[in-house]
């Protein structure tokens, strides 16, 4: 095997995508939660925020905690969260966290993560 | 003996509140140290003993399930669901051994599914044996009398709104259309 087929091989799209989808698998079972339901928007803003850096870093393989700016983590994640829920996507999630319904916040930890 | 009633028992979030967040709340609680398995065995010893934890905090509150019963009860489950999707325990299987498709914890979101999907099912039965006695044919005819009075007007043109009769040995999947209708309808409202 030449040196390029050994680069081809490191930089292939299906491998590449395999080692992203088996962290972020890790880093949901890593991720750990006191409750299934939360009630107060700021404890669901930091829960989320959490948690989008955690998979970020397990993606990245960082091991830092956190970025420093909290605001511009939830900035992204509401951005994932509109993706997924739609243009009020970071309310809908919250209904959804704070009723338990469509999965609750096991569901919603899992569509941010993917 | 009201449709009202029933309908509040049966809200989702109702629902949620009672079934589906212990449920949740359980799998979130199960920590995975590996997102896969070496062999057959890891696999069944994981999945049996994720399936009595679940089980036990869940279904039968306390006591737990013999090895063997609960590794059963769990291969049942999963050959059940990934039957539906086209594969069998042996998918199941290699999915966790080489970490495709979600590994091990894909395996246990369908463990935790399987269970609280059973859970909503007894939840929903009871629920309508209580309001409606399955072997009492005036409460069929009446509950549906009072969905009729309350829903039909939406349904005007399919519904022979004088004759409940029509429609009483049938009013549980009725109810669960409209339901279901209504569930559908509430997750667009969230998302607009």
């Amino acid at each position: 095997m030449t040196k390029l087929d050994r680069l081809l091989e490191t930089i292939d799209p299906a491998r590449t995508l395999e080692q992203v989808s088996a962290r972020v698998d890790e880093a949901i079972n890593s991720f750990r939660v006191k409750s299934g339901v939360i009630k107060e928007w700021q404890e669901f803003e930091d829960l989320l925020t959490a948690f989008f850096r955690h998979v970020e870093n397990s993606i990245l393989g960082i091991r830092v905690s956190n970025s420093g700016y909290a605001h511009i983590d939830w900035g992204r994640c509401c951005r994932l969260l509109k993706k997924e829920y739609g243009p009020n996507g970071e309310k809908a999630a919250f209904e959804i966290v704070r009723t338990g319904v469509e999965g609750g916040l096991y569901g919603i930890l899992k569509a941010v993560a993917s | 003996m009201s449709f009202n009633e029933l309908m509040a028992e049966l809200d989702e979030r109702n629902i949620a509140r009672r079934v589906g967040i212990p449920h949740d709340e359980a799998r979130m609680r199960y920590a995975l140290s590996s997102n896969t398995v070496q062999n057959f065995d890891e696999f069944t010893r994981i999945i049996s003993d994720y399936y009595s934890r679940h089980f036990t905090a869940c279904v039968s509150h306390g006591g737990r399930l013999s090895a063997s019963e609960a590794a059963s009860a769990a291969k049942e489950l999963l050959e059940r669901e990934y039957r539906r999707r086209g594969g069998d325990i042996v998918t199941a299987y290699n999915d966790a051994h080489d970490g495709t498709n979600g590994g091990m914890r894909v395996i246990l979101d369908t463990i935790s599914e399987g269970l609280k999907a059973e859970s909503v099912e007894r939840y929903i039965r009871d629920a309508f044996d209580r309001y409606v006695a399955p072997n009492l044919w005036e409460q069929k005819v009446e509950i549906i009398r009072q969905f009729i009075v309350q829903c039909g007007v939406h349904l005007a043109s399919s519904i022979q709104a004088d004759q409940p009769e029509r429609y009483a040995s049938n009013f549980r999947e009725l109810i669960m259309a409209y339901r279901a209708g209504l569930q559908r309808t509430s997750s667009i409202f969230r998302r607009l």
